[in-house]
């Protein structure tokens, strides 16, 4: 069972709506009991990295869900700010710290060519088609970004695909049972249901 | 380099789907929820609603009107967002956090705010704070007043403000707003093309993407834009209410120009179930 996580977060809905449309079946996470039934965890975000944080340790989950995930190792996906709080150290507006289960820091987008930051837009992501995740997805498929930060991750090998908006960043990490997307498959029409489809489709967890 | 997105804006009025013309008058094309649906089949890179009715009392008496408008908004994010796997964005009247709220939560990804940016600007640093900048537009009506000199409008293009639409975007972009949305009120439903020089004010004045609308007439003044101004986005009403396929002909025209956009791609998505 997968199971999508509602602090509050802005597109809940619409990953709710996504799920739904790919008639995959999911439960509401709202307190830690909600975690015994799942294998799959989806993190959803939007907004800044602190308030983001700040919204999930009032849930009182956090020491669940890290059992869950680290201990447990129950499949774990995280969306735009969802995947940069999954660094150690978020660098918006003031340094916070993040949850620390991929080892790096979120870094401001700056392009030496001066492109508009948020980057906002359709964007090419680049993968070596290995990961379970991008099943059936051509390296260089299209995915909708909304972000003014990135993950610099401190080991390469953590990057699953990476995309181009000024300077390479990566749009996609992955460290065991832990993923995190930058763009928003919930938004991204047919390669972003199909990524949502794989990774309720990877093997792991409990069932 | 970014892609650039192609925008269809859907206006509506008193519930129906209009075309505009000089910000006065607007002629009805349909039915929203039909319309919308064509729009979900096209692929678009994101859509923006703009809900241009001016009385919001003077619908709520009318029950004649199969679409009580503030439902009906509500209503369509929702019923659009649950098969359309798009960005969204919804403007038109938004006037307090709760209206914010309301269009998130029914699946609209950003919304658009023009008026009440102007009457009480830190509105727009509030919203940012509570929903991040990225789901904030800024929403500029400008009018050319001289000579390369152009001046923002409120209250549907009626109202002059005395300021700049660069200096206006530039105090916004510090007040925390995400993305400009430029709207040349000349332009408007003339087909004759984008106001170059405006839009180029207004990218050069902020780091922000910046979306230009008003004047698109054919595929042409797209790539005319962009190689003038260099918008993040290229938005337009009128022009993709024409054809049926507007957006995939656009969209065809620029890549195979070769402008940086997406591939053109006719389909969106079919449920993987039986319907």
């Amino acid at each position: 069972m997968l199971g999508l996580v509602n602090y509050g977060s802005g597109n809940y809905r619409s990953v709710c709506n996504a799920l739904d449309f790919l008639l995959i079946d999911y439960i509401e996470i709202k307190t830690a009991k909600d975690l015994a039934s799942v294998s799959h965890i989806i993190l959803p975000g939007v907004g800044a990295f602190n308030d983001c944080m700040s919204r999930l340790q009032e849930t009182n989950l956090l020491d669940d869900l890290a059992r869950d995930v680290l201990e447990n190792k129950k499949l774990f996906l995280g969306i735009c700010v969802g995947h940069q709080i999954l660094m150690s150290l978020g660098t918006e507006f003031e340094e916070k710290e993040g949850l620390g289960w991929i080892p790096g820091i979120t870094r401001k987008l700056v392009t030496k060519d001066h492109l508009p930051v948020p980057h906002i837009g359709w964007t090419e992501v680049h993968h070596d088609c290995a990961s379970e995740l991008f099943k059936n997805i051509n390296s260089g498929a299209t995915f909708y970004f909304v972000h003014s930060y990135y993950t610099a991750t401190e080991n390469n090998e953590d990057i699953l695909a990476t995309a181009r908006y000024g300077v390479d960043f990566a749009a996609a990490i992955q460290r065991d049972n832990i993923f995190g997307v930058q763009f928003h498959p919930e938004k991204s029409q047919e390669n972003g249901l199909q990524l949502l489809k794989n990774f309720s489709e990877l093997n792991g967890g409990l069932d | 380099m970014p892609n650039h997105r192609i925008i269809p804006v859907i206006l509506l009025k008193n519930g129906r789907v209009v075309q505009s013309k000089d910000f006065k008058r607007h002629q009805v094309l349909g039915n929203p929820s039909s319309i919308v649906g064509r729009f979900s089949n096209w692929n678009a890179d994101e859509l923006i609603y703009l809900d241009i009715s001016r009385d919001q009392n003077y619908d709520l008496k009318r029950d004649d009107l199969n679409f009580e408008n503030r439902s009906s908004i509500l209503e369509i994010i929702h019923d659009f967002s649950k098969h359309s796997f798009m960005p969204l964005t919804i403007g038109g009247g938004i006037k307090t956090i709760k209206d914010v709220e309301d269009r998130l939560r029914a699946g609209a990804d950003k919304v658009a705010i023009n008026t009440e940016a102007y009457n009480r600007p830190e509105f727009i640093s509030d919203c940012a704070k509570i929903f991040g900048s990225q789901c904030i537009v800024v929403s500029i009506d400008a009018k050319k007043v001289a000579l390369s000199s152009w001046e923002v409008f409120v209250d549907f293009g009626k109202k002059a403000t005395g300021i700049t639409p660069d200096e206006w975007a530039k105090q916004m972009e510090d007040m925390g707003a995400g993305e400009i949305l430029i709207n040349s009120i000349d332009r408007d439903g003339q087909g004759s093309g984008y106001d170059l020089e405006l839009v180029s004010k207004v990218v050069q004045a902020v780091g922000l993407p910046v979306v230009a609308m008003g004047g698109a007439g054919i595929p042409e003044h797209f790539s005319e834009i962009i190689d003038y101004a260099l918008p993040s986005g290229v938005a337009a009403s009128n022009i993709f209410q024409y054809t049926e396929n507007a957006v995939f002909e656009i969209n065809s025209y620029l890549y195979q120009s070769g402008y940086n956009v997406r591939k053109p791609k006719i389909k969106s998505v079919t449920n993987s179930g039986d319907s």
